[in-house]
């Protein structure tokens, strides 16, 4: 394991500048989510490119830099990437990061037949079939990154079936076949615990904790019945103290990050943040530094069950991704029908269609509001649930945008200026991808319909006429 | 034969107006938005989602934003 020690950070995000340029700033690690940061190419999907200025602004800032991926998820049983792991190098080489950690977890299903995103990080099938192709996939990432990798522990919303590995065994397992290291996020396995997946401590047991390299702390809310993994604000206290318990056993322990999102950055006190950084600072300074206790493992951990003959790591990731995304794929078999049943899924696929539709009303802002003012929200609404119907999830914002655009102006919907609206917003988005000047027509006064956009609602009148709306870069 | 010539109104009907151009920095375009308080800036809005298991909040507050049939803003 590299010895490299990162320390106490926070996910970055702009908006979270000030704590990381702060003089007397106690962060000295700071975690990338670099697909973030990355623009794929509309007319050639395989294409990726790199936000240069907004990567170089990061590298600016004195913390040592960690890469987290999220686009291509380490749990799947489909080979990796090349472009990806391409881009991923080249973000890694330009940030100098210290490590790659990315999920156990999958986000795109991939076989002969199909190839989409789920746009959701999915659970893997935790068999030891699974284990094999995983472990390999792992390796090609680790020998292209050439980079330690740590895998990170995921939330599942779904119930344990009788013939599935036990998630902490499958972990441990798969750590130690790919030789790779771990990132125990705890508000995860806390999530497990609170939704009856499985306790903290049984999943903790049959790891290795000399393989564990980093903590992700974070915060989270309920919904439908559900604790949800939500990145939305402070750390809860209960996570606290299990990061309190474990911290001491860790010897090999190189960073704890705390992960707020964006779109909740906003709403949460800095000072209070502040005052979880000071706590997650005493933590790590109680790291071991060798190995101590561990948590007793249960007598029995996996079944001697194993997975349905048919349930293959391909039809696994298949079968889910089909449900999640509302794909019309035949559920045939025992397995499938009990994993349609279950109450994760309707949650899962709620959970990735809030995700959708956040994108589309953030980056077409004015083309949403014009159509929701006009046709009603519900109707809006159910435009949505059509198009999600028609096209699977893409994993780029400015895509999935270009295509919900594309649609939208199939459906002949009685909206004078919707067409304006799109080509403003798409106009937008395109420039904050390559900082270029456009032009934008308009069939009536264009700012007296931004602006009362802007205020959330339809303007009275607007005079009508020609008019041409110069976007400038900044 | 067919005269060549034209009235004043068909010359007039003729003249391609100049659509208006009315400029506007990006900067100020974000700023038009007064529900501008989820990250206003576009960096890291085009790429992958987030790393996250949640619940997109963008999509609630956006509707909860737009103005009802009373024209009544619903704060947040």
């Amino acid at each position: 394991m590299s010895n490299i020690e990162s320390g106490i950070g926070l996910v970055y995000w702009p908006g979270l500048e000030p704590l990381f340029e702060a003089e007397a700033s106690a962060l000295t690690s700071l975690e990338v989510e670099v697909e973030a940061f990355w623009f794929q190419s509309p007319r050639e999907p395989n294409k990726l490119s790199l936000d240069y200025a907004a990567l170089q602004r990061i590298t600016r800032l004195p913390q040592i830099k960690v890469v987290h991926g999220v686009g291509a998820a380490l749990g799947t049983c489909a080979t990796p990437n090349q472009a990806h792991l391409d881009a991923m190098c080249e973000s890694i080489k330009l940030l100098d990061a210290k490590w790659y950690s990315g999920h156990l977890a999958f986000n795109r299903v991939k076989n002969p037949h199909e190839d989409y995103a789920t746009g959701f990080l999915l659970p893997p099938l935790l068999s030891e079939d699974n284990l094999h192709r995983l472990a390999g996939n792992i390796c090609q990432v680790r020998d292209r990154l050439q980079l330690p990798i740590a895998l990170e522990t995921g939330v599942n919303y779904l119930r344990r079936q009788g013939w599935e590995m036990h998630d902490g065994e499958f972990t441990a397992k798969l750590c130690g076949m790919a030789d790779c290291d771990i990132l125990m996020d705890v508000h995860n396995i806390w999530t497990n615990q609170i939704n009856g997946r499985m306790a903290v401590e049984d999943f903790l047991s049959p790891l290795d904790p000399a393989r564990i390299r980093e903590l992700h702390l974070a915060g989270g809310f309920e919904y439908q019945g559900f604790w949800l993994d939500a990145h939305s604000g402070l750390v809860p206290d209960e996570v606290f103290e299990i990061a309190r318990d474990l911290v001491p056993r860790l010897p090999n322990l190189r960073a704890i990050h705390i992960e707020i999102l964006p779109q909740f950055v906003p709403g949460v006190d800095l000072a209070e943040l502040q005052d979880q950084i000071k706590l997650m600072q005493q933590i790590w300074e109680t790291r071991a530094t060798q190995l101590s206790s561990w948590y007793s493992v249960p007598n029995t951990l996996s079944s001697n069950l194993k997975p349905p003959q048919d349930c293959t790591p391909e039809n696994w990731e298949s079968t889910c991704g089909a449900l999640v995304t509302g794909r019309e794929d035949s559920i045939d078999t025992l397995w499938q029908q009990r994993l349609a049943s279950d109450p994760g899924i309707p949650l899962f696929m709620d959970l990735a269609r809030t995700f959708r539709a956040g994108i589309v009303v953030d980056l077409l802002k004015m083309s949403s509001r014009y159509m929701m003012l006009s046709l009603g929200k519900e109707t809006f609404r159910k435009l949505l649930k059509k198009f999600w119907k028609c096209q699977p999830p893409q994993a780029f914002g400015e895509v999935e945008c270009l295509q919900f655009a594309h649609w939208i102006r199939e459906q002949d919907l009685d909206l004078a200026l919707l067409d304006n609206l799109l080509d403003y917003d798409l106009a937008l988005t395109a420039m904050g991808r390559d900082n270029q000047a456009r032009l934008v027509a308009f069939d009536c006064e264009p700012m007296a319909l931004l602006q009362a956009l802007g205020e959330g609602g339809l303007p009275a009148q607007i005079p009508s006429g020609r008019y041409e709306l110069e976007l400038t870069p900044d | 034969m067919e005269s060549d010539k034209f009235d004043l109104a068909d010359i007039e009907k003729m003249v391609i107006k100049k659509p208006v151009r009315v400029t506007l920095p990006r900067e100020v375009a974000y700023d038009l938005d007064r529900f501008a308080s989820i990250q206003k800036d576009i960096l890291g809005k085009l790429g992958c989602s987030a790393c996250c298991s949640g619940h997109d909040i963008r999509w609630e507050f956006e509707q909860h934003f737009v103005v009802d049939q009373k024209l009544n803003i619903r704060s947040l």
